[in-house]
């Protein structure tokens, strides 16, 4: 594969990267990632990787776009309100980037999906703003052996790590949810529309790091951002010796053993 | 016959920063010590090739003006 003139020019600030070049660049190109949702989190990454090249983008939603979302969803305009999320973001990620190609699943991750899903996929990118969704795409990555870049954000924090890869998993920091009394949603504590920005556009850098094999990614750390004291706090996070995904067989992190998502599939 | 080459970059009818990018890509490909001839029709990208392949590691040798409005350079791939 070579590289167009046009593609030359369009990715030319990643071609004079050492890390990037020619070589680089194509790899991108042959890439892919799987953006589980496009809200807040997903606009940006799904938004950087198109444009940095990346092949082929995979997006997954279920939802529409609503007046409400548009403060932070930066993929979706008002003239989107009550369309599917996936087709308002694939318009705009084609819109931006031509040369690549967006597969829309107009879908929830579910159990019965995510593992045809995240199996056509290089990279998973969490992007989601649910546990259920995390538990279920994180299974689903631990058996297929593939990297899941997580984000969350709550009211001014976020959080940002890379699972797999050698690190830990999801269940490995996290073994079970914590029940959903207990647990407000963005929409009950609201969010400011950049804290999404900045988690997810570290979400979109740790993609490219791990499809480039570059540098050093956030697999075993855990980067906790406040934007109010606009602080990054690093913690170091290790595999849970006791978590199904060191047994080290995709059939360990068997499938719906845990109770639909409330408790970890442990003991 | 020109002194020995390993691999021609025709950049003639591009400007910065086509000129730059599309040298560093073909360079890309060389191994050590082998060497890329240059052609340049755009007059700032003479300085400026020399500057960034020289910033790297690399070697710029034989910069010459070879007509009007025309250039040649080698450089000699010394970092990978």
């Amino acid at each position: 594969m070579t590289l167009s003139e046009e593609q030359v020019l369009r990715y030319s600030r990643n071609i004079v990267l050492d890390q990037v070049g020619k070589r680089g660049q194509i790899r991108l190109l042959n890439s892919s990632v799987l953006v589980v949702g496009t809200g807040g989190l997903g606009s940006p990454v799904s938004y950087y990787l198109a444009a940095a090249g990346v092949g082929r983008i995979g997006l997954v939603d279920g939802d529409v776009v609503d007046l409400s979302n548009l403060q932070r969803q930066i993929l979706h305009s008002t003239r989107d309100i009550g369309r599917q999320k996936v087709f308002s973001a694939r318009e705009k990620l084609l819109a931006l980037n031509p040369d690549i190609t967006v597969s829309v699943h107009q879908c929830m991750l579910s159990e019965e999906n995510a593992d045809a899903l995240v199996g056509e996929y290089d990279v998973v990118v969490d992007a989601t703003d649910n546990f259920a969704a995390r538990y279920i795409m994180n299974d689903a990555c631990v058996r297929a052996g593939k990297y899941m870049v997580h984000g969350s954000i709550f009211r001014f924090e976020g959080q940002v790590t890379v699972f797999g890869g050698g690190g830990p998993c999801y269940r490995c920091i996290y073994p079970a949810a914590p029940p959903p009394d207990l647990m407000p949603t963005c929409a009950q504590v609201g969010v400011l529309g950049a804290v999404p920005g900045v988690i997810g556009s570290i979400q979109a850098l740790e993609v490219l790091k791990i499809l480039l094999d570059a540098g050093r990614t956030l697999s075993g750390r855990l980067i906790l951002f406040n934007g109010l004291s606009m602080e990054f706090m690093e913690v170091e996070v290790q595999p849970d010796p006791g978590c199904p995904c060191r047994e080290g067989t995709r059939d360990a992190v068997a499938r719906p053993t845990y109770n639909g998502c409330q408790k970890g599939n442990r003991g | 016959m020109d002194e020995e080459y390993d691999v021609l970059c025709d950049i003639r009818g591009d400007k910065c920063p086509m000129t730059y990018i599309k040298a560093r890509i073909t360079l890309e490909d060389l191994k050590p010590q082998q060497v890329m001839l240059v052609l340049i029709d755009y007059a700032p990208a003479v300085d400026n090739l020399r500057r960034n392949f020289t910033m790297e590691g690399q070697q710029v040798y034989g910069i010459e003006q070879v007509g009007p409005g025309e250039w040649k350079l080698r450089v000699r791939k010394l970092t990978a």
